[in-house]
């Protein structure tokens, strides 16, 4: 055998190593997401600020970073993460060449990550609550015409997201655009037979609580094997067995009547992945291709290496399963109809499992409210320390 | 200035290309491999002309546009095309003895964009000032206003020297507006390029305190087209 081939050889061996290493989500990602889990949200922050995160999953730090720094309070670092994440999402809103030869020479890891629709949405659904919770409704406005946007696009994937349309429509009311916000209460009335709530006026007041609980399922890699050097790869989403929380709310001694929109994220998620389905499924076939082209031409010259090639190739197809995993797997939106004054008031989120069915998490706010307005209250449950 | 010897990068990257040139014409190699060279060499060129910063110093008054969005240039023909137009509207007396006193409420963003519309009533507010028509009241300042006058009653100022309370000017008019916007993208269908239109409206008025009448109003609106490559590096 020559020196050339050898070195070819070898090459080939490097290369397959590289595309292997490429396929896992960052490292220090998978750490924050832990912490995260785990409720050391400060670790997970310091985590995400420090880390050297490669350009493929650039967005999915922003993403992360923007979700736990809103889960700590910290809710302008959180704006600044999600508006850089906007950014990036625009940048990346085109065809790469070279993310798309990347990914047809090794596997979907290669390229950026550049969110699902669903995740896009959510960057505007968290910033709509980063500007509520910083009193300014203006600025969640914006975010709400954002989403809109983006409702118009792919209505077909986002329309169930009830939570971030009531969000929306009470973007535009705290704004005082109420043609946008009644635009938005009658859309939710005709797709969903939610009656339209009265608008608030300058005697009345509402608590709004914001329930963020659980984890989103992840993606998980499924396998089609054709032959024993073709394999198909691709990410979906398990059927999901989280229900919605249950939520009771008391002022002072009073069981108190409200309203609630529940999403469960990962059923849009699931949409959003099922409409790239095709483009997924293209870019697999061009990909088999390629790489049988490419053990092919070494086998003409090398049988042993051919097959070497053959069976790292087939090893380094891998489904790409990268997604916003800092995700609740539920956003609730409680609205408590509150008389103006001061009011002890308390949050029982509760698991909705008939095996554990237990306080989750429990909570009391001592609420100052004027007449007409409206405050927001954002709680994270399912986090391991908070149980 | 020219860097001496291989100092300069670009020099020693140019002489490197020429060694790998007098190389390949030196050996018998494949026209695979002369293909791979002239990649190599078209990368390098591409990375010695790319990799360079630069910075540059902008006329404000040239319009400037990246894309379709809000720009300063945008600001500049809003504040511009507002100011003549309230300087020479007939229904607000301007005489001399009665300059009118404003007092500014702001601009309400209803666009897509986080646009900081404080900017836009900041340069109104300078230019009918330094057009020596209109006085303006000070609303930001208010509290500090409170805080520096009790300061001065508080008896570590003396009497002589303090301000005399109830001097404070009555606003005859409020200054405010709306800032809209529409956006439209085209569908992604099979083309090389991806329209956007972006529509600007920008209402201003001013209304007199006393009758609550609308005394003046206008609006600019800019309408922009810009697109960008569906495909790239």
């Amino acid at each position: 055998m020559s020196v050339f081939h050898q070195k070819k050889k070898m090459g080939f061996c490097c290369l397959a190593i590289l595309m292997l290493q490429a396929c896992a989500t960052s490292s220090a990602l998978q750490v924050a997401r832990d912490q995260f889990r785990h409720g050391s949200t400060t670790d997970a922050l310091q985590t995400l600020s420090d880390a050297d995160v490669s350009n493929r999953d650039q967005l999915l730090l922003y993403l992360d970073k923007g979700l736990v720094a809103q889960a700590s309070g910290n809710y302008s670092d959180s704006m600044t993460a999600f508006e850089r994440a906007l950014e990036l999402v625009e940048e990346l809103d085109y065809v790469s060449i070279r993310d798309q030869t990347a990914s047809i020479i090794s596997s979907d890891w290669a390229a950026r990550y550049g969110g699902e629709i669903s995740e896009k949405l959510w960057i505007h659904t968290f910033q709509m609550l980063n500007f509520l919770l910083l009193n300014n409704p203006e600025g969640a406005a914006i975010e709400a015409r954002r989403a809109v946007a983006l409702f118009e696009e792919h209505g077909d994937i986002l329309k169930n997201d009830i939570f971030t349309r009531t969000l929306m429509a009470l973007s535009f009311e705290s704004a005082g655009q109420l043609n946008g916000a009644r635009v938005e209460y009658r859309k939710l009335e005709e797709d969903f037979d939610l009656p339209q709530p009265e608008l608030l006026d300058r005697n009345t007041s509402e608590l709004v609580f914001i329930v963020a609980s659980g984890f989103i399922d992840p993606k998980l890699p499924g396998d089609l094997f054709i032959s024993y050097d073709s394999r198909i790869s691709f990410p979906y989403y398990a059927e999901s067995f989280q229900q919605a929380p249950k939520a009771y709310v008391t002022v002072g001694e009073k069981q108190a009547d409200f309203s609630r929109a529940d999403t469960a994220l990962v059923s849009i998620s699931q949409r959003a992945l099922n409409k790239r389905g095709k483009s997924i499924a293209a870019r697999q076939a061009l990909r088999l291709a390629a790489k049988h082209n490419i053990a092919d031409s070494i086998e003409d010259q090398d049988e042993l290496a051919g097959t070497l090639v053959k069976i790292l190739l087939v090893a380094i197809e891998q489904a790409d399963t990268r997604s916003w995993e800092s995700l609740p797997a539920y956003l609730t939106l409680l609205r408590v109809p509150m008389e103006p004054g001061k009011h002890s008031v308390s949050l029982d989120v509760l698991v909705n499992d008939p095996s554990i069915s237990s306080i989750d998490h429990q909570r009391v706010f001592d609420v100052d409210i004027a007449p007409g307005q409206r405050q927001y209250k954002l709680i994270r449950t399912g986090i391991a320390s908070q149980q | 200035m020219t860097m001496p010897g291989n100092s300069n990068p670009n020099i020693a990257t140019t002489m490197t290309i020429s060694k790998n040139i007098q190389t390949l014409q030196a050996s018998k190699v494949s026209k695979f491999n002369h293909m791979i060279a002239l990649v190599g060499l078209f990368s390098m060129a591409v990375l010695i002309t790319g990799c360079a910063s630069t910075t540059r110093t902008l006329d404000p008054d040239v319009e400037q546009n990246y894309d379709a969005s809000y720009s300063f240039s945008d600001k500049k023909q809003i504040v511009r095309t507002l100011t003549d137009s309230l300087l020479s509207s007939p229904n607000v007396t301007t005489e001399t003895s009665k300059k009118p006193v404003v007092i500014v409420y702001g601009v309400d963003n209803e666009t897509s964009e986080h646009i900081n519309t404080g900017g836009i009533t900041d340069d109104i507010r300078l230019s009918l000032i330094k057009s020596g028509e209109y006085r303006f009241l000070n609303r930001k300042q208010r509290a500090n206003l409170q805080q520096e006058t009790d300061f001065q009653y508080a008896g570590y100022v003396p009497p002589e020297q303090r301000v005399i309370e109830g001097r404070q000017l009555g606003a005859n008019y409020i200054l405010s507006g709306t800032l809209r916007s529409i956006k439209k993208k085209q569908p992604k269908q099979w083309r090389l390029n991806r329209k956007t239109m972006v529509y600007y409206s920008m209402n201003m008025e001013l209304t007199d305190l006393q009758t609550g009448e609308i005394s003046w109003a206008d609006n600019v609106e800019i309408a922009r087209e810009a697109s960008r490559p569906i495909i790239g590096w």
